[in-house]
């Protein structure tokens, strides 16, 4: 790749991460209007959001310490390298080596290490509940991602994402690309609280997830988490627009993905309005369900 | 060439070795082990003659002669070691003794070097730590005597890496395990350290039981007693396996895999703190070190034992973390999450070993270095979490996670360094455990690629792992450090700087190893290149399959990032107005209302009720819900020794002597005599 291709795609993937992402919740929230008969938020929606959070002050829970604000800081951060790690766009990520892809899973847990320390930290019995649904999904949301990511590394000979999410395509491994998808698929609904597994409209704390966790975050930290919630969605749909889309070569690929990234978010929108979220105490059963998915798709791809 | 030695050997059967000009560096180790073996004595003969001391005099001067002894030990046995691996030079000296069997060998390898690092710098953090302990608490009778056990226990372990002979190794095997058994009941005067004692005897006993077969054989098929490949290349496939699966039961007792791990959690729970990271760092690693040295003396093993490690090595790493969630005391926390990096080093040698069954170079160079590595990081973080458990107890007087919470604003330098091992236990970028854990992730993906697939389950076994380990520590430091005190308490306070500046000491290592991974590089280069050659493969230097020093770069600009959007936002939001926490509209929100820790890990445990039966008491109407989550292992064992009393209560009333019923008596001698000779028959069959 040339320097100015280079350039190109640095620019086209900061544009993306900083006005993209927070679109993605906004195409939702429009789907889900329109398919209830409302007319609903504009697009534009959390771009403003943000704004108004920006320039707002703050208060804190008088139990919290720094570690409190380490859960919006340290999971922004860990979400941007994240994002650096997962090719958004042609041509291979920012950050490529061998080994990237664990780095990339462990970089998601360490945010979610501080995430839920810092609703832990403050005292809170409802937020500490939801510390503990979060850790319990993602332990099983872990292990289909990962099996994913074997099933994929199998058939690229691989162990970089920028590498082995291109060649891990529907012409040559039809089933386990579709296997592993889907899995993919549970695991973003899981990571970026979604339903059937979490509700992100519910104003019951006693039945949220990842909202419950930042309930006590406000201002600007809020905007944070607000952001850093929007940016793994992208990271995340990007990986899955990266197995469904033909390997993207030239950088016009942008003008497939981008539509694809919106097409899943309004997917996302769909599914939310037909389905209700799973009971509590159901949601393992959907994520042994990914794991085991993607858990065929790495059997059939090494048989 | 052997010869005959006079006036020596003449009792042997067979001709030794004669006795080689003793290196110079062996002799420096081996003082630096005769000093750590004395360390104890100048604690235990000050106390004889103690004068009652003002409460601000200087530190005893027994303990601190003590601790000087030690650490001049050490540091002879580190410069030893450190020449030995640079230089090249085996340090090997071996001479004949007054017993009968065996000799005194002793050298350093590469793999006897990665032990002794820990093995002489854990001993020395640990009496300086216990200087502070001490002070704070007990009685000097436990403190003399932990210090002799401490400096016994550093030697024992010391020859123990060193030996090249098998009685000198056993010696020093049972001199680590006797050491290890007075430091368990240093409190001997509760109930719940002399039980925990107790097992760890038996336990440790039957694995030494299941060692002297092992050697036994070894002896008897190589007619020598030393232990060099040498003279045991000849051995049978058959012979091989059987004496792997020895090595595996003696050695996995004493490393505390799954399900050969009982002894651990209380004898962990029970020893004093500095000593509990003694044996979750150095001493169970002595398992692990067996296991290196049989591969690197017996013929390369069968595919089989591979299997059996990585599937005992997943066993270990998932339910260990299961039964640590479980626990309320901190310190079985800390002791299941021991078994689990057991575990993790298991699969590392598992992926190694698979790596040998399909020549696949990469694996065994992935497998072997990722498991040196996760051996030294896992060194030093469990000792920082132990030490970091001691300056809780000694703030709170308690261990019970559920009536923590808030200690962050009273230690707050113990939080910040606990902070750190916790990361690192957690295996998080960018600290040690995860640099190590990386090593075998990538071993297992490469796995995928050949034809060892099976060997990459240990991928998505590694990621459970992690995630488990996430929601374990998230609990541990949370517990402790964050929210509001769950109980009422004076004032606790960080503890005096002598058990600090161990802590700062260990995090700031954790956090070098995690961001220069290339300054242990060529340790665990050396030490899987002396384990590849032992299994026939061409050894791979690891730069070729890690790009360490891009890691490097991304790990520290991470940190950089990390820390400073951290201090950007606190900086504005510790101005900021305080509220009382948002609690569903309730305005009086108690530190009883706040989540407790059995609940924490309640959610995670539940998915694995089928295997570890969490027990759960309910109180008809008024009192606390209470939730155990009982160690399935032990439970088993002491149901089936129950039933094995009940059937042998039973038998017993056949042999006992009864009027009229002598025939049946013979019958029953009879038929035991024949079935005797039928297996007698079947087993020289089948072997000839």
């Amino acid at each position: 790749m040339s320097l100015t291709d280079r350039l190109l795609q640095l620019t086209l993937l900061a544009l993306t991460l900083a006005f993209v992402a927070p679109l993605l919740p906004g195409v939702i929230a429009k789907v889900k209007a329109a398919i209830a008969g409302r007319r609903g938020p504009t697009l534009v929606q959390l771009h403003r959001d943000l704004a108004k959070l920006w320039k707002k002050d703050m208060v804190r829970s008088e139990t919290t310490s720094w570690v409190f604000s380490a859960g919006p800081a340290v999971t922004l951060v860990t979400t941007l390298f994240a994002a650096l790690i997962v090719p958004i766009g042609p041509g291979p990520a920012p950050l490529a080596f061998e080994g990237d892809l664990i780095l990339f899973v462990y970089l998601l847990a360490l945010g979610r290490f501080f995430t839920t320390s810092a609703a832990l930290d403050t005292g809170s019995a409802f937020e500490g509940m939801g510390a503990a649904r979060d850790l319990t999904f993602a332990a099983l949301a872990e292990v289909a991602l990962l099996f994913g990511l074997l099933a994929a590394s199998a058939h690229a000979g691989s162990r970089s994402l920028s590498t082995l999410l291109p060649t891990f395509d529907a012409a040559t491994s039809t089933a386990p690309l579709l296997l592993v998808s889907a899995a993919f698929a549970i695991v973003l609904l899981t990571e970026s609280a979604r339903v059937p597994v979490d509700d992100p409209n519910t104003h019951l704390e006693l039945t949220m997830v990842h909202e419950v966790m930042v309930l006590d975050h406000s201002g600007p930290a809020l905007g944070l988490v607000l952001y850093g919630a929007a940016l793994k969605l992208l990271v995340l749909a990007a990986l899955i627009a990266h197995l469904l889309l033909p390997p993207l070569t030239s950088q016009l690929g942008w003008l497939a993905l981008l539509p694809t990234l919106l097409g899943l978010a309004a997917l996302i929108g769909l599914l939310e309005s037909v389905t209700a979220r799973l009971r509590l105490s159901h949601v393992p059963a959907f994520l042994v369900a990914a794991a085991l998915l993607s858990g065929f798709g790495f059997l059939l791809e090494v048989t | 060439m052997r010869r005959e030695i006079p006036g020596c050997s003449s009792e042997r059967v067979n001709g030794a070795p004669p006795d080689t000009e003793p290196s110079s560096l062996a002799l420096l180790a081996l003082s630096g082990l005769l000093l750590l073996a004395l360390s104890g004595l100048p604690p235990l003969i000050a106390r004889t003659r103690r004068a009652p001391r003002a409460p601000d005099a200087p530190p005893a001067r027994g303990p601190l002669l003590g601790t000087l002894t030690l650490a001049a030990g050490a540091a002879l046995l580190l410069t030893a070691t450190t020449l030995a691996l640079v230089t090249g030079d085996p340090a090997s000296l071996s001479f004949a003794w007054a017993l009968p069997f065996g000799r005194f060998a002793v050298a350093i390898d590469p793999v006897s070097a990665l032990f002794l690092y820990p093995i002489a710098l854990m001993p020395v953090l640990a009496v300086i730590y216990g200087h502070g302990y001490w002070d704070a608490h007990a009685d000097s009778a436990d403190r003399a005597k932990v210090r002799l056990f401490i400096g016994l226990l550093a030697a024992s372990l010391a020859l123990l890496v060193m030996a090249r002979d098998a009685i000198l190794f056993l010696i020093a095997w049972e001199g680590m395990a006797l050491a290890s058994f007075f430091l368990i009941t240093t409190d001997d005067r509760d109930p719940a350290a002399r039980a925990a004692g107790w097992t760890y005897l038996v336990a440790t006993h039957v694995g030494t039981l299941a060692l002297f077969a092992l050697f036994a054989i070894l002896a008897a098929e190589s007619g020598d007693t030393a232990l060099s490949a040498a003279t045991l290349a000849h051995l049978t496939p058959s012979t091989t396996t059987a004496l792997y699966t020895l090595g595996l039961l003696g050695f996995g007792l004493k490393a505390g895999l799954m399900p050969l791990h009982v002894w651990l959690p209380p004898a962990h729970a029970a020893a004093p703190s500095h000593v509990s990271a003694l044996l979750s760092g150095v001493v169970t690693k002595a398992g692990i070190y067996g296991l290196l040295r049989l591969l690197l003396v017996l013929p390369p093993p069968p595919a089989a034992i591979g299997q059996a490690l990585l599937l005992l090595g997943a066993v270990s790493a998932i339910l260990g973390l299961v039964l640590a969630l479980g626990q309320r005391d901190l310190k079985r926390v800390l002791a299941y999450s021991t078994v689990e990096n057991i575990g993790v080093m298991a699969l590392g040698l598992g992926l190694a070993l698979a790596g040998k069954a399909h020549g696949a170079p990469d694996l065994v160079a992935l497998g072997f270095g990722g498991m040196a590595f996760h051996i030294l990081a896992h060194a030093l973080t469990k000792t920082a979490l132990f030490f970091g458990a001691g300056a809780v107890h000694h703030a709170l007087g308690h261990r019970d996670l559920d009536r923590m919470g808030g200690l962050q604003r009273h230690l707050p330098r113990t939080a910040r360094l606990v902070l750190v091992a916790t990361l690192s236990a957690a295996a998080l970028p960018p600290l040690a455990a995860f640099a190590s854990e990386l090593l075998i992730y990538l071993g297992a993906f490469r796995a995928v690629a050949g034809s060892g697939a099976l060997a990459s389950l240990a991928a998505p076994v590694l990621a459970l792992t992690g995630a488990l380990a996430l929601a374990t520590f998230v609990r541990t430091f949370a517990f402790t450090f964050l929210g509001t005190p769950r109980e009422p308490h004076a004032a606790p306070h960080d503890p005096p700087r002598t058990m600090l500046a161990p802590m700062a000491f260990l995090a700031a290592l954790i956090l070098v190893l995690g961001l220069f991974p290339q300054l242990v590089v060529p340790l665990l280069d050396a030490v899987t290149a002396e384990l590849a050659q032992a299994l026939g493969v061409a050894p791979l230097p690891l730069a070729t399959l890690v790009p360490f020093d891009l890691m490097s770069i991304l790990s520290a600009s991470l940190l950089l990032l990390v820390s400073l959007a951290v201090l950007l936002l606190w900086r504005r939001l510790a101005r900021a107005p305080t509220v009382v926490t948002w609690d569903c509209g309730y305005a009086a929100p108690t530190a009883r209302m706040q989540y407790s820790a059995t609940s924490f890990g309640a959610s995670l445990v539940d998915l694995f009720a089928g295997l570890v039966r969490p027990r759960v008491r309910k109180p008809r109407s008024e009192g606390l819900v209470t939730r155990l989550v009982p160690d399935p292992v032990l439970a088993f064992v002491l149901r089936t020794s129950g039933r094995l009393d009940a059937a042998s209560a039973r038998l017993r009333t056949l042999t006992r002597p009864r009027p009229g019923r002598l025939q049946l008596q013979i019958l029953y001698i009879l038929l035991a005599v024949i079935a005797l000779f039928l297996a007698l028959g079947l087993g020289l069959g089948g072997s000839a």
